[in-house]
């Protein structure tokens, strides 16, 4: 057992009540001493409300549910009086700096059509039977640009092995193509669930864009920021977080 | 449950809320969001902004439910724009320089506790992002462990080994709290 790992089942025993009193009384005095571990006993304490509370997990998926239904009605509104000041002040912007007045805004839809390519295909066919077919029709199908089929193709390919991180990735371009963001994400998830696989800097990446695919910037660049020293798309990363976060 | 309310239709919408029915939920955006976003929009406010605070008053709603702490003396979509006003006020008091219709406005109280509840509201919703990005495996597997399942249980569920499972779930709740501990959000709690 790594440290982390006991750390972790330390803190758990004790906010379950399962040390003993000697235990406990070892454990509060090391709160008390080390700010560190006392915050982070804090965090899992968190984490513990947060996960055990099925209810409040299930109301927050209800509203986004709900969110991603409302129309999209705009920004601010501004009132009559002040509506007329900003045509006013629309006019000598007008006449003073002409061509920056026409600057469109950049929305996050323009972001992402802005930073948006298919990750190139790097896996090759390969002759057999059984899962390479499977495999070919999915990288052929994705070279196509026929999405909706790779997708169902890599589906497939997960089914027979749960652990197939490249199948993960594409079919969440694929997803992200199709504009199916959260299912997307879920993919990039996977995909990028060990450190060691060959596409998590790029799932960040393109996760990153599926929250601009959605118009929400914020999650955006809170999902992004703990990545912008990650090598792939270093520059772009940098770029894209100076224009989403406030 | 017990709250107290002055209308039996509230009482209704109330209880929903409480076991996250999504009857009532699309009943509660349908009723109660157009007021809300259009004063917040009305007052410097963004959709986004708007969208924020009001998921924040409906989930102090709840947990005053879930504590038993909710007794209404207004009808509900009254109390509710009032929570959301003050959140609203507190949040561009906040920001400077922004400037509102309603400044002098003098609000009904929603009752005592909401700073505190604002303050692990905040550090939930960053759990919940977070947690929405890990993979639905990660994520079954945590809310089944914590949920007190029987690790056999789910081992079976997933098909694989007690031991296998008891490394995933480290490795899922590292993940998360790896994120969470990133998150400018947090960060900014912290201090």
């Amino acid at each position: 057992m790594n440290n982390a790992s006991s750390t972790y089942e330390l803190i758990e025993r004790y906010l379950n009540g399962e040390l003993t009193a000697a235990e406990k009384a070892a454990f509060e005095k090391r709160m008390e001493e080390e700010p560190a571990f006392r915050e982070e006993v804090t965090l899992h304490r968190s984490f513990q409300d947060f996960i055990t509370d099925e209810n409040a997990l299930a109301l927050r998926r209800a509203m986004a549910e709900e969110e991603a239904r409302l129309p999209r009605s705009g920004g601010r509104i501004l009132s009559i009086n002040r509506r007329l000041l900003a045509v006013a002040a629309s006019i000598v912007l007008v006449v003073s700096i002409g061509y920056y007045f026409f600057r469109p805004v950049t929305t996050a839809r323009d972001l992402f059509d802005r930073n948006f390519a298919p990750y190139q295909m790097i896996l090759s066919s390969r002759s057999g039977a059984g899962t390479d077919t499977l495999q070919n029709a999915a990288i052929n199908r994705y070279q196509q640009a026929d999405y909706e089929r790779s997708a169902a193709a890599w589906s497939q390919l997960i089914q027979k092995d749960t652990n197939n991180m490249a199948a993960y990735f594409y079919r969440g371009i694929c997803n992200l193509v199709l504009r199916k963001n959260q299912e997307a994400r879920e993919d990039f998830a996977r995909s990028s669930a060990h450190e060691s696989s060959l596409f998590s800097q790029q799932a960040h990446w393109y996760t990153a864009l599926s929250w601009l695919q959605e118009g929400r910037k914020k999650q955006a660049c809170s999902y992004l920021t703990p990545y912008r020293d990650q090598e792939y798309k270093n520059e772009e990363i940098n770029e894209l977080l100076k224009s989403i976060c406030p | 449950m017990k709250i107290t309310t002055i209308q039996e239709s509230d009482e209704i919408l109330l209880s929903g809320i409480a076991r996250a029915d999504p009857v009532e939920v699309k009943k509660l955006y349908t009723d109660y969001w157009p007021s809300i976003s259009g004063y917040i929009r009305n007052n410097s406010g963004t959709e986004e902004e708007a969208r924020d605070i009001f998921q924040d008053a409906v989930m102090v709603v709840y947990k005053k439910l879930k504590n038993e702490d909710l007794h209404l003396e207004v009808p509900f979509g009254a109390w509710l724009l009032a929570v959301c006003k003050n959140m609203w006020l507190s949040r561009l008091r906040y920001k400077k320089g922004k400037r509102m219709q309603e400044v002098s406005e003098m609000l009904p109280d929603p009752g005592p506790g909401i700073p505190q509840q604002m303050e692990n509201l905040q550090v939930e919703k960053v759990f919940y992002r977070h947690f929405e990005n890990l993979g639905g495996n990660c994520r079954e597997i945590l809310r089944q462990f914590f949920n007190k399942v029987p690790m056999r249980d789910i081992a079976l569920a997933f098909d694989s080994s007690e031991s296998y499972i008891k490394k995933r779930k480290h490795h899922c709740k590292e993940q998360l709290l790896n994120a969470v501990r990133q998150d400018p959000l947090y960060k900014e709690w912290m201090k």
